[in-house]
């Protein structure tokens, strides 16, 4: 068995603590009216804390390996979000049993819709494939391949499905080379969406041979 | 005091706009760009790779006194996009320009206008162990030209652009050679206005 890069996160039933924001790159001045001058001087990426509590000398060896296992400067692996500061993004928010009894042509829904349109402000987009009845919320996220790398993004704007299609609005913006008219269609991921992302710094733990809390920042790679 | 069309002005005021920055090198065998953004875009017949956060500018100087402020910036060594600014081409002294792109908030280009202006003068390459793989550049500014009547300098292509592909400035290195031309530096020379 080899490994496969970038590395997934681990699927292991270990409590992660934290928090995923995105992070902007801004600056703002002062205008000679009294008015704040703002301006946008990069691409927003995401960012999340991660605390990772291992629990037992098993867990805690387990864990160690992956760290280990990410080899290369920039320690990349797929980062999925943190939801509500105190576990890993899995599901939409009204399906947290998993998407169980969806169905699309009368065939149990795997989790991944068709990207079929995105608006001209970048930020809404259509999908399709989609299981009729999901209702998606402010909040879920989604991720979808482009280039060389996974593009994680949030929901601002939810609906429910019918028709199979939905359409949403999203943070941060559809990048301008994603083509959604692309052959074969993108495919968006709606369990544990993920973007690449590399270590930020260094992996801190604590603890004992009881239980360790591996600490560390990852920034999304872009590109 | 940068001169901005008024539908930017509209949308600088309304605080929905990004600025990035584009850098273009005109190579002998045509023009290669690279912008802070994270995917390639065509602009005036020059394609910019976008590498993100991988390029760094130091601040812009202006200058009344028509000083030769350079401009330095760092580009990731590791970027294939950046190598291709510098490895194998001949990039001394080679037009190079600075522009600013206004972007609306979906991201999309809706003016540029040019920065700052010069000649690429000096490439660095650094690499070092627990350290950063960086391409250090330093472009000239344009009123080096001013300065010097001629705007030539002293460099082998200067003289191959004058003295034809066979000439050029190991030429005249040897004493014996010093007879073979006549090397015009700064303000001399045939092209300098007579004085």
């Amino acid at each position: 068995m080899s490994l496969v890069f970038p590395r997934s996160f681990p699927d292991y039933c270990t409590p992660v603590s934290g928090v995923t924001d995105l992070k902007r790159f801004q600056a703002a001045s002062f205008d000679g009216d009294g008015g704040i001058g703002s301006v946008d001087i990069a691409p927003a990426i995401h960012r999340s804390q991660y605390n990772i509590t291992a629990r037992g000398r098993e867990a805690i060896a387990t864990w160690r390996a992956w760290f280990q296992s990410l080899r290369g400067g920039a320690r990349s692996f797929q980062g999925i979000p943190i939801r509500d500061g105190r576990k890993l993004y899995r599901w939409p928010l009204t399906r947290p049993r998993g998407f169980d009894g969806l169905t699309v042509s009368s065939a149990p829904w795997t989790g991944f819709g068709t990207l079929t349109g995105i608006g001209t402000g970048k930020d809404t987009i259509t999908l399709g494939d989609m299981p009729n009845g999901l209702v998606l919320s402010p909040g879920d996220y989604l991720s979808f391949p482009s280039g060389s790398v996974n593009h994680l993004h949030m929901i601002l704007e939810g609906g429910t499905v019918s028709s199979n299609s939905v359409s949403l609005t999203v943070e941060p913006t559809i990048r301008q080379d994603v083509d959604a008219d692309i052959s074969p269609a993108i495919a968006c991921q709606f369990e544990r969406p993920f973007c690449d992302m590399y270590i930020a710094g260094e992996v801190s733990e604590s603890g004992d041979m009881a239980v360790t809390t591996f600490s560390f920042t990852a920034y999304q790679k872009p590109r | 005091m940068l001169s901005i069309p008024d539908e930017i002005q509209t949308l600088v005021e309304s605080g929905r706009f990004a600025v990035r920055l584009m850098i273009r090198v005109d190579l002998d065998d045509g023009p290669q760009g690279i912008w802070n953004d994270l995917y390639s875009v065509t602009v005036d017949d020059c394609t910019y790779a976008g590498i993100g956060g991988n390029l760094q500018t130091d601040a812009f100087s202006g200058s009344a006194a028509l000083d030769i402020d350079n401009l330095d910036f760092q580009i990731s060594g590791l970027s294939s996009e950046a190598q291709a600014l510098v490895t194998n081409t001949d990039w001394h002294q080679r037009p190079a320009s600075v522009f600013i792109a206004f972007l609306d908030d979906a991201q999309a280009i809706q003016h540029t206008m040019v920065r700052y202006a010069g000649f690429l003068d000096s490439v660095q390459v650094i690499d070092q162990a627990d350290g950063t793989s960086l391409i250090h550049v330093i472009i000239e500014n344009s009123n080096r030209a001013l300065d010097l009547a001629t705007g030539r300098v002293r460099s082998d292509s200067d003289q191959r652009s004058v003295g034809g592909s066979t000439d050029g400035f190991g030429k005249y290195i040897k004493a014996a050679n010093a007879q073979a031309g006549d090397i015009y530096w700064g303000r001399k020379g045939p092209h300098s206005p007579v004085r």
